[in-house]
């Protein structure tokens, strides 16, 4: 009658499948704001946060709360609570406190500079199932030079143990541009003194239409990618044990489709309250506050149908490796069928990867 | 809290729950229906009762069903 042997990344994947097909939205992301009170360099969405015109924007708590209201009855599990800084919602308290009574498998994207004693205690009352904190260096000099704040270092490393020392599910993420690559394995020390899961990303996406940043500057090239070794390898830092490669193998043979779930289970609410197919996507959009949320859901479906892939994706032999999707290819080429060569070396990046650690267990 | 998703009843844990079952538990049909009447506060004789209304079966296997039932969900951290 129960089933607990299943991890739950098998359980969504197999819940995808059917949602994918049956178009249920069962992931979806709220970005509360888009508000930040860090300035990050490469950040795609950061708005400054006493930008009033964008605050006035920004939907209060009773529209956030409905929208996830009707989301749950369409089908949504998974929800992402995310930003900016999704605590500065001058609402975040109330939206979230209703929005964690109606069944969601919550996680919730911060900066971790916010958190006081006060207001963590309260969280861990009401818990996400996980709170991602990201840290951008292990020092201040390197917070200084990617958000713009020095003090902004102990304020999240604060923030960090105050949340677990609460109970509160914590990981620890980064994302690696130039300014804090040399931090990349002090931040990696951190988060294992804390004894907390840590991820760190690479990759990052071109500004989202509307934000002014140059993401080309900051973010390391295929070349430097290259240069860490097999770090975009999933599970690359594994020893050379047979289940592992033999994982590592059927993960790269999967055909990947050229769309993700995005606008088939997947949608983005963005802070005025326009969904989205996915937080890179600005210019496909529906109205779920004047349309309703079942409507806009629908309407979003369309995304699947109009936007073409890049034919020169569809036969590729790396497309196996390729972090190829109509997001990714639209804010590199503002257009989605154009042709990224970010994108595409990225992906002959990996497959070497993957080569040179298949040749070095002997595989 | 109990949810039928894409023709999958799940139970997703609410509130301070979440440190003690961080998870996702997925039930059977009868399982969903066991869960929903412990949501209303029944007690093992009214999961009995429910069972015998609902599914042809005798009590000591409707009986052996909830013993394990409930055990399933103590195990998992799902109650305590």
């Amino acid at each position: 009658m129960t089933d607990q042997s299943m991890s739950l990344q098998t359980f969504h994947n197999q819940l995808r499948l059917i949602a994918d097909k049956e178009r249920i939205p069962i992931t979806g992301g709220f970005e509360l704001t888009s508000r930040c009170n860090l300035n990050c360099t490469m950040c795609y969405v950061s708005k400054p946060v006493n930008d009033l015109d964008e605050q006035a924007r920004e939907l209060s708590a009773g529209y956030w709360i409905d929208l996830a209201r009707q989301a749950a009855e369409m089908g949504t599990l998974s929800l992402l609570l995310t930003g900016g800084e999704a605590m500065l919602h001058p609402d975040f308290k109330e939206i979230y406190e209703a929005i964690s009574k109606m069944g969601f498998r919550i996680t919730l994207f911060s900066n971790g500079t916010l958190l006081t004693p006060e207001l963590t205690a309260w969280l861990a009352r009401i818990p996400p199932a996980t709170l991602d904190i990201t840290l951008y260096g292990a020092s201040e000099e390197t917070y200084g030079q990617v958000t713009g704040s020095r003090q902004a270092f102990s304020k999240a490393m604060r923030g960090i143990e105050l949340a677990i020392s609460q109970g509160i599910n914590t990981r620890i993420k980064t994302t690696i541009i130039r300014k804090n690559l040399h931090d990349l394995e002090a931040i990696k020390k951190i988060a294992e003194d804390f004894g907390v899961e840590f991820s760190y990303s690479l990759l990052l996406h071109k500004a989202r239409e509307g934000c002014n940043r140059c993401v080309e500057e900051e973010r390391l090239s295929p070349a430097e990618i290259e240069n860490l070794g097999t770090a975009q390898i999933p599970g690359g830092d594994l020893e050379c044990s047979l289940p592992g490669i033999q994982e590592l193998q059927d993960h790269f043979a999967a055909i990947k489709p050229l769309f993700c779930a995005a606008a088939k289970s997947a949608f983005w609410i963005e802070a005025s309250g326009e969904m989205m197919p996915c937080p890179l996507v600005s210019r496909f959009t529906t109205q779920p506050i004047m349309a309703g949320f079942a409507k806009a859901w629908e309407e979003l479906g369309n995304f699947i149908t109009e936007v073409q892939a890049p034919s020169e994706c569809l036969s590729c032999g790396h497309r196996p490796f390729c972090p190829v999707c109509p997001g990714r290819i639209f804010t590199e080429t503002g257009s989605y069928i154009g042709h990224s060569d970010y994108v595409c070396d990225l992906a002959k990046v990996k497959e070497r990867e993957f080569y040179s650690l298949l040749k070095r267990c002997g595989s | 809290m109990l949810r039928e998703i894409a023709g999958t009843w799940i139970v997703v844990p609410l509130g301070d729950r979440v440190v003690d079952f961080n998870g996702l538990m997925t039930l059977s049909e009868t399982g969903a229906l066991l869960w929903s009447k412990l949501e209303q506060g029944a007690d093992e004789s009214e999961l009995l009762a429910a069972l015998l209304e609902e599914y042809a079966i005798d009590r000591e296997t409707a009986s052996a069903d909830i013993i394990e039932f409930l055990g399933s969900l103590e195990t998992g951290g799902v109650m305590e």
